[in-house]
């Protein structure tokens, strides 16, 4: 063998894959990352001089209504949370211990209720809840109660409004961590003489406990951020953050103002997410376990303390052993509550279906009659009709750009192993963690000063940007388990880069990529916050126009295009489904 | 080795693999000849798929120049390479027939599809999968996987084909008829074929030369005969075929022999070390060499040891001996030499100088 010289072999210029984000980078760039830091710099300038100025924020602190505000939200936020995640908890158990077919089919519905429009859950509990709703309905009807009792406009409204909106999100995230626990270690402990408590808190319940953390986190900063149910099942007392932003940019027009209160909702997410990342890691966002890597995060003495509680808790609930283990009946019983929790989650929506085709001019329950006079006003209506093409015109558009940015993310993030991909994951996910509000406002601020408003385009780019995280996360997940050995045997095979792209990788990804679509539509579809900012005053959205009624008028109407509105959903989250087997 | 080489033929210079700091293959230089049987051989993690990955062009070499037909092939594009690869792995395509895989190359080469259509019924009929044309990868077994691979690679007839232990999966059966009919094609087609395998029986039977790898590196490269009856290092030595070694120093060499004290005796042996320089080395004797009974001569070398096993396979008697506490040697038993001794007893054995083999 000749001992020739060795070459070095100059390296390739190549476009690493990483390019492939840019685009999406770049909408988020100008219209996600410029205007949130404009919102802050807004914040501490003075509106005439542009000095820097700090005067916004003592405003804050000196009155004391806004301290109110400030604890109000946190503490529906809290509340909020706090009960999705112990009404969430058993019904997400419940889901991981069925066989995969039936669980994918008993998860449509927490599906449901989750792609459910907002407005459309919140009307629903308005017709419930009212002095004259169906509840109250049935409860003086049948003697139960002599008068109405106040269910909404008071704090207990919201949060069963709040909850019901939230649930099926908390449940979604706990369950495919749930999902990826090892049922054999419970068994293993059992073997080693741990008792069914001892095994639910010192086993199961440490390993699904990233999970609920990241329920936590989602619930908590998205109800941080929300305003439709607090302005609808709410009293004056519990008027929450958002709708105090509203307010001040749309009423008071005082955007210094509204840009410390939206920065203050920024920084409660950033400290609730630095929180969680300190503990679990922010892997856990994405739908997956977190590695457990032997190297607990958190300090020992916390680790020590957690401990405690979990092994007073197996004491404490070890009584109740010695039924469940002799009762048949106590899976029954679980079974019975994760009844009850769907139709908490289900029912409620339901009953815009009766109202919709009622005879009456009010939403009187039960109906009279039926008809389908309320339809007919729908279809003929050329308010609601335009609204409802221009909901769909933007949704299409929507799930175009988002999939394609969204799906051109994941696929560079897929490919390169960069030290970059960490801040960029990050900040593709970022627009679904950052309350939508803020967003909402940063970007009309931005879009009123470049002709944005009251355009499609606007929109577009608005729902674009909501939708990309979910893009973005659907076609990663695809992409996690594509073999990319293929390109490899189809480049050998003779085959270039468009072909291969064309021939192998998009059929291989088209369910992921078809759902993602697919989530991209509904969530532009159903988006309400950003059209009630950017879709201007004469042309609206379905779900702006929804909301400007029910502030003037609850009528049957509305339950018709909430059917028409839940009908839409249904069909392509059962579309989704069936794509994705 | 000349430089310029002739027509058709495959050139490594100093092709190298790193990760970071850790070493897939060093610099390697070879020339695969236009219509050579190549095997890279050699234990699992010894860089062989690594080379291939680099002929191929699927991996970027660290170092080194890759020519092909006198030209600079280095960073010549996979797919305008026309070089045929057998994955490992097989890597069929899972959302297309059997056809559809096989008639892929086909169609990247814009073939008509009348002829399309008989070259892939044709190239199925080799492998065997003829009735199975219509099926998808997972509704096969993995060694029909394997065979799909191979006919996908097979049918548009590259020049060079690279394979990445194409039969791992076969039954013995199988796996003989494909081996005949890879050799077949070889010499039907003259192709250049670069063909990976754990099987040392496979690579003796294949092969026009085999390329024993080890520890990223090349040992030993050469005719099967070659590599069996010269050895130049240990492991090319243990590795293919069974050898009797005893380690020992080197005390002298002259020209082609050289003499080495072990803890058994002083023995001779032909100096085929690659490192002529070495001083640790070894004497490897092929079992077949040696026999029974003292050395009748100066010819000859000998040892004794105890017998510890008697092994019957088959045709042959093996016998297992120990010497001193750790070294063992194998021989087979020759009915000619007498009655077979039994387990305990202390027997002499030897062997031919000539036969003996002194490696590093
Ligand atoms: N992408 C990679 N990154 C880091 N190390 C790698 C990579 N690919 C291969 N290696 C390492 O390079 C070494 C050689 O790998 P290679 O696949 O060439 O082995 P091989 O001889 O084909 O083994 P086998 O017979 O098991 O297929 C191995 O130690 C492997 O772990
Ligand atoms: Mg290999």
């Amino acid at each position: 063998m000749s001992a020739s010289a060795v070459v070095s072999a100059p390296r390739r210029f190549q476009f690493g894959p990483l390019w492939l984000v840019l685009p999406a980078l770049a909408l988020l760039a100008v219209f996600f990352i410029f205007p949130l830091g404009r919102l802050f710099v807004l914040g501490v300038q003075d509106p005439g001089t542009g000095a820097l100025t700090t005067e916004h924020y003592a405003r804050l602190a000196d009155t004391p209504v806004y301290w109110r505000i400030l604890g109000i939200t946190f503490r529906i936020a809290f509340l909020t949370a706090a009960f999705c995640l112990l009404l969430g908890y058993p019904l997400a158990l419940w889901l991981s211990k069925m066989d995969s077919r039936r669980q994918s089919l008993m998860t449509l519905l927490v599906l449901l209720p989750f792609w459910t429009s907002y407005l459309v859950k919140t009307f629903a509990w308005m017709i419930l809840l009212g002095n004259r709703g169906v509840l109250n309905s049935l409860l003086t009807d049948t003697g139960l109660l002599e008068r109405p009792m106040r269910l909404m406009y008071n704090e207990l409204g919201v949060i069963i409004g709040m909850v019901h909106a939230m649930m099926p999100l908390a449940v979604l995230t706990m369950l495919p961590v749930m999902n990826s626990i090892d049922n054999r270690l419970s068994l293993a402990a059992g073997t080693m003489g741990a008792s069914r408590s001892q095994r639910f808190w010192l086993i199961y319940f440490p390993l699904s406990a990233p999970g609920v953390a990241a329920a936590g986190l989602l619930t908590f900063i998205t109800s941080l951020g929300f305003f439709i149910v607090p302005a609808f099942l709410g009293g004056r007392g519990q008027t929450m953050l958002a709708q105090t932003i509203i307010t001040q940019v749309q009423e008071l027009v005082n955007w210094s103002f509204a840009a410390v209160l939206a920065s203050l909702m920024v920084a409660a997410t950033l400290v609730a997410i630095w929180i969680y990342n300190k503990f679990f890691g922010l892997s856990a966002l994405s739908g997956q376990a977190p590695k457990v890597d032997g190297t607990p995060r958190g300090s020992a003495a916390l680790r020590a303390c957690g401990q405690r509680v979990l092994k007073d808790l197996a004491w404490l609930s070890s009584p109740f052993d010695r039924f469940a283990s002799q009762d048949p009946s106590a899976k029954g019983g679980f079974s019975i509550y994760a009844l009850v929790a769907v139709i908490f989650l289900v029912a409620p929506i339901l009953v815009v279906f009766p109202l919709a085709f009622t005879s009456a001019s009010s939403l009187q329950f039960p109906p009279p009659g039926y008809s389908l006079r309320w339809f007919e006003q729908y279809f003929s209506s050329p308010v609601w009709l335009a609204a409802t093409l221009r909901s769909f015109g933007v949704a299409f558009a929507t799930a175009f750009c988002a999939t394609v940015l969204g799906g051109l993310a994941a696929l560079a993030l897929a490919r390169s192993q960069s030290r970059w991909n960490g801040p960029i994951f990050a900040l593709m996910l970022a627009p679904m963690v950052v309350p939508r509000i803020v967003i909402a406002v940063g970007l009309f601020y931005l879009m009123a000063q470049i002709g944005l408003v009251a355009t499609n385009t606007g929109l577009v780019i608005g729902h674009t940007l909501l939708a990309i995280p979910y893009c973005f996360i659907t076609i990663g997940a695809v992409l996690k388990s594509y073999d990319w050995r293929l390109n490899q045997a189809a480049e050998t095979l003779g085959a270039g880069r468009l072909t291969i792209l064309r021939r192998i990788t998009l059929p291989l990804l088209r369910g992921g990529v078809i759902s993602a679509a697919l989530f991209a539509f509904v969530t532009s579809f159903d988006e309400l916050t950003v059209a009630i900012f950017i879709s201007g005053g004469l042309k609206t959205t379905l779900p702006k126009q929804m909301w400007d009624d029910m502030f003037l008028q609850l009528n049957p109407t509305l339950a018709a295009v909430s059917v028409v509105v839940l009908l839409i959903v249904t069909v392509i989250l059962l579309a989704t489904r069936k794509l994705q087997k | 080795m000349a430089a310029a080489s002739q027509q058709g033929a495959l050139v490594l210079e100093g092709l190298s693999k790193r990760y970071g700091t850790f070493t897939a293959l060093e610099p390697t230089s070879l020339t695969i000849e236009d219509g050579e049987f190549l095997t890279l051989l050699g234990p699992s993690g010894s860089g062989k798929t690594t080379l291939l990955q680099m002929i191929s062009g699927l991996t970027d070499p660290s170092e080194g120049r890759l020519i092909f037909n006198g030209e600079d092939w280095t960073h010549r594009p996979v797919n305008a390479r026309g070089m045929g690869l057998v994955f490992q792995h097989y890597a069929l395509f899972p959302h297309m027939t059997v056809a559809e895989n096989v008639a892929f190359p086909l169609e990247m080469r814009k073939l008509p599809s009348a002829e399309m259509k008989t070259r892939v019924e044709e190239t199925l009929r080799k492998v065997q999968l003829d009735q199975f044309a219509h099926r998808f990868p997972k509704e096969l077994s993995g060694g029909q996987q394997q065979r799909v691979a191979l006919a996908r690679c097979l049918v548009f007839r590259p020049k060079v084909i690279l394979m990445d232990e194409p039969l791992g999966a076969l039954d013995k059966a199988l796996r003989e008829h494909m081996q005949l009919e890879i050799r077949r094609l070889h010499k039907e087609y003259g192709t250049t074929i670069i063909y990976v395998t754990h099987d040392q029986e496979e690579a003796l039977v294949m092969s026009d030369r085999i390329c024993v790898m080890n520890h990223a590196r090349v040992e030993q490269i050469g005719a099967p005969s070659q590599i069996y009856g010269n050895p130049e290092t240990l492991f090319a030595a243990t590795f293919i075929g069974h050898s009797n070694v005893l380690s020992g120093e080197k005390v002298s060499s002259d020209g082609d022999v050289a003499t080495i004290r072990t803890p058994f005796g002083t023995f001779s042996g032909k100096h085929t070390a690659r490192d002529r320089s070495a001083t640790d080395v070894s004497l490897i004797i092929r079992p077949e060499q040696m026999r029974l009974g003292s050395a009748p001569g100066d010819a000859f070398d000998g040892v004794t040891g105890r017998l510890t096993d008697l092994i019957y396979v088959g045709a042959e008697t093996r016998l297992l001996l120990t010497l001193g506490s750790d070294t063992s040697l194998t021989l087979r038993h020759d009915p000619s030499a007498g009655d077979l001794p039994s387990i305990g007893d202390e027997v002499a054995v030897h062997w031919p100088k000539t036969a003996a083999r002194i490696v590093t």
